[in-house]
């Protein structure tokens, strides 16, 4: 059975001659979290406000849940919660009068929009500062505020452009956190989209990626990193309690023995191994003494930077 | 409990935003201050040079009058409409959708399910609807005032005149609202919406009547002149001089309150000839100056329309 909820059939949009997406095609299933990840300017947040209805597809189709958004807008932003990129406020308002306000408009009576707004402003952490004025809010504040206007509406689908944009790495770490409890609590469809690729990798389950206004390649990050690894030459990390530095060397002549080839970086508390040939049986049959000292090691080469710039940087 | 529908909502919205901005309060004392004015030194002027007028006779037009005399301090109540209120239209629309823009909540607006013309159509409505509450407060307290000072009441005839002037300055101002809304989904700065609008006031008010007089100056007939070169001289500048909107505001108000008025071109001593000094009917009135009423609705209309179509064609760009 089709568990698609979002349906993109060989969509292309122009700006004047400029094509911001081509031929896209890309399905998005049911409680699916799924990245959109590119470069600034990649077409991301035009094929996001297509989804939405908000700008006209030059071609293709779209099917959101069955509806087409340019034909029943209406009906399609209902379901969907859209979180733009630099989410505005009505700054002389208050939290609470800007969430009550879109829940309004969602449909909620007086009494009931007033009610969601609170449980909602809990949910965000926002309740003490609910009768402030948004004006005064932080960056991640207004994220926060924004992410409740979304879930204020109880969507099906949520839409999240560059929601971690500006966070703190604590801020970040709590948003993406929420993002993930929706999909595992509520069962939500999200499509977020980000150029912060360890965001993305956190907590999607599968990943476009977009350059130029083209998917050059879509699915799970482990899907997209096997496609990559050549099978010569082999990348491991090692993570170690103290400074990898004072180990280094002592690794690195312990496996310059059989392998001539052998290459090693080291940064803060990561020890970076390459070499063909390389397995994790070799890697360990060196490491046995150091086994306290590590913490970690594991193959790399399907990392979101590596699959990044393998289909991205290098235009593959 | 009942639900309103989202455009009442936004309805709702946009009359709380303007009513709670400095601006609006600032001039809405500035209009209320030299409204009141005006028509008290009308009230002044009226009651000590033709005390007769209040001995309650109907066709005295005594309500009628305090909107169209002056005490010679301050201009009359209708040339201050003519020209202080444009500036109440500019001030409500010149920020309505470049802030919307601007402050990034136009995206999150229609991500929501409304109908993107309820935007537009809202933030007209609710400013109009501002404007309309105005300006019937100020004539129906005028009213009362004159009633508790005289006990005079307002006839009939002057009490549909009077409503006839009210829906005339609610057009004329919807005019200047749909042209400042208009700047305001052209330009993407409020700034640029608010100077050109305000150039556009101030060459109606002060540049376009210097202009009419050098060009006055240039086609006029002579001193020997006979009556048809003078009246085609009149009609010439007249013509000219509707294309002001202030013009057609003033050509409409001076009929519509002036029941004896009986043309507002000029005439010819032998089109007196035979004519009754009787008061013309309302609808008389209205058919005198219908061109004029009828142009301002048009251009009006034609604002709305532009500001209407290039806001529902705008891109929205994340």
């Amino acid at each position: 059975m089709d568990n698609s909820i979002i349906s993109i059939d060989n969509i292309s949009k122009f700006y004047g001659k400029h094509q911001a997406v081509k031929n896209l095609n890309l399905q998005i299933n049911r409680g699916e979290i799924f990245g959109l990840l590119g470069p600034n300017g990649a077409g991301k947040s035009t094929t996001i406000l297509m989804l939405m209805g908000m700008t006209e597809a030059t071609e293709g189709h779209i099917r959101i849940a069955g509806l087409d958004p340019q034909r029943e807008p209406v009906s399609v932003k209902r379901i969907i919660g859209y979180l733009p990129d630099n989410v505005g406020f009505y700054d002389n308002m208050s939290a609470l009068d800007n969430l009550t306000f879109i829940a309004q408009l969602n449909g909620a009576t007086a009494a009931a929009a007033y009610a969601h707004a609170i449980t909602m402003l809990e949910k965000v952490n926002l309740s003490a500062v609910k009768d402030n004025k948004v004006g005064t809010f932080s960056r991640g504040m207004k994220q926060r505020l924004g992410l409740a206007e979304v879930l204020i509406k109880k969507p099906q689908i949520i839409i999240l452009d560059e929601p971690t944009l500006g966070l703190d790495p604590v801020g970040v770490q709590e948003f993406l956190q929420l993002i993930k409890s929706l999909k595992e609590e509520e069962g939500l469809t999200v499509l977020l989209s980000s150029h912060h690729l360890h965001h993305v990798q956190k907590i999607c389950d599968r990943v476009g990626l977009f350059a130029d206004g083209v998917m050059r390649k879509c699915g799970t990050i482990n899907e997209l990193g096997a496609d990559i690894l050549d099978g010569t030459v082999n990348r491991y990390q090692i993570e170690v309690v103290d400074s990898a530095e004072n180990i280094r060397e002592i690794i690195h002549s312990r496996l310059r023995s059989s392998l001539p080839q052998i290459d090693i970086r080291t940064q803060e508390k990561t020890i970076y191994v390459q070499g063909e040939s390389l397995s994790m049986d070799i890697l360990w049959s060196h490491l046995k003494d150091f086994e306290n000292y590590i913490v970690r090691t594991e193959r790399s080469g399907n990392t979101i930077d590596d699959i990044y710039s393998y289909y991205l940087d290098r235009k593959h | 409990m009942k639900r309103i529908n989202n455009f009442q909502i936004l309805f709702h919205k946009e009359l709380r935003d303007n009513l709670k901005s400095w601006k609006f309060i600032i001039l809405l004392f500035l209009i209320l201050g030299t409204s009141y004015a005006a028509i008290y030194g009308a009230f002044i002027a009226l009651t000590t040079s033709n005390s007769t007028s209040l001995v309650g006779t109907v066709d005295s037009y005594f309500f009628l009058k305090l909107f169209l005399s002056s005490d010679g301090t301050v201009p009359s109540f209708y040339i201050l409409v003519g020209f202080l209120a444009p500036l109440l239209g500019l001030t409500l629309g010149f920020d309505a959708i470049n802030t919307e823009f601007n402050n990034r909540t136009i995206s999150k607006l229609l991500a929501q399910p409304i109908y993107r013309d309820h935007i537009i159509l809202t933030k007209l409505l609710s400013r109009i609807f501002i404007i309309a509450v105005i300006y019937i407060a100020i004539i129906l307290s005028a009213i009362g005032f004159i009633i508790l000072k005289t006990g005079l009441f307002p006839s009939t005839q002057e009490v549909v005149r009077l409503f006839f002037f009210y829906l005339l300055i609610v057009t004329y101002l919807g005019l200047w609202l749909n042209l400042a809304v208009l700047f305001s989904v052209i330009f993407k700065q409020p700034a640029t919406a608010a100077i050109l609008g305000i150039t556009i006031w101030i060459f109606y008010l002060f540049l376009y009547p210097m202009l009419l007089n050098v060009v006055g100056k240039l086609v006029n007939p002579g001193p020997y002149a006979n009556q048809y070169q003078i009246l085609a001289y009149q009609e010439f500048m007249l013509t000219v001089m509707r294309f002001s909107p202030t013009q057609l505001f003033e050509d409409g108000t001076s009929i519509i309150l002036s029941p004896l008025a009986r043309s507002i071109n000029p005439i010819a001593n032998n089109q007196f000839v035979g004519a009754i000094p009787n008061p013309l009917s309302i609808k008389a009135s209205i058919q005198i100056v219908w061109s004029q009423l009828s142009a301002l609705i048009a251009l009006s209309a034609l604002c709305f329309a532009a500001c209407y179509w290039l806001f529902m064609r705008k891109e929205i760009r994340a």
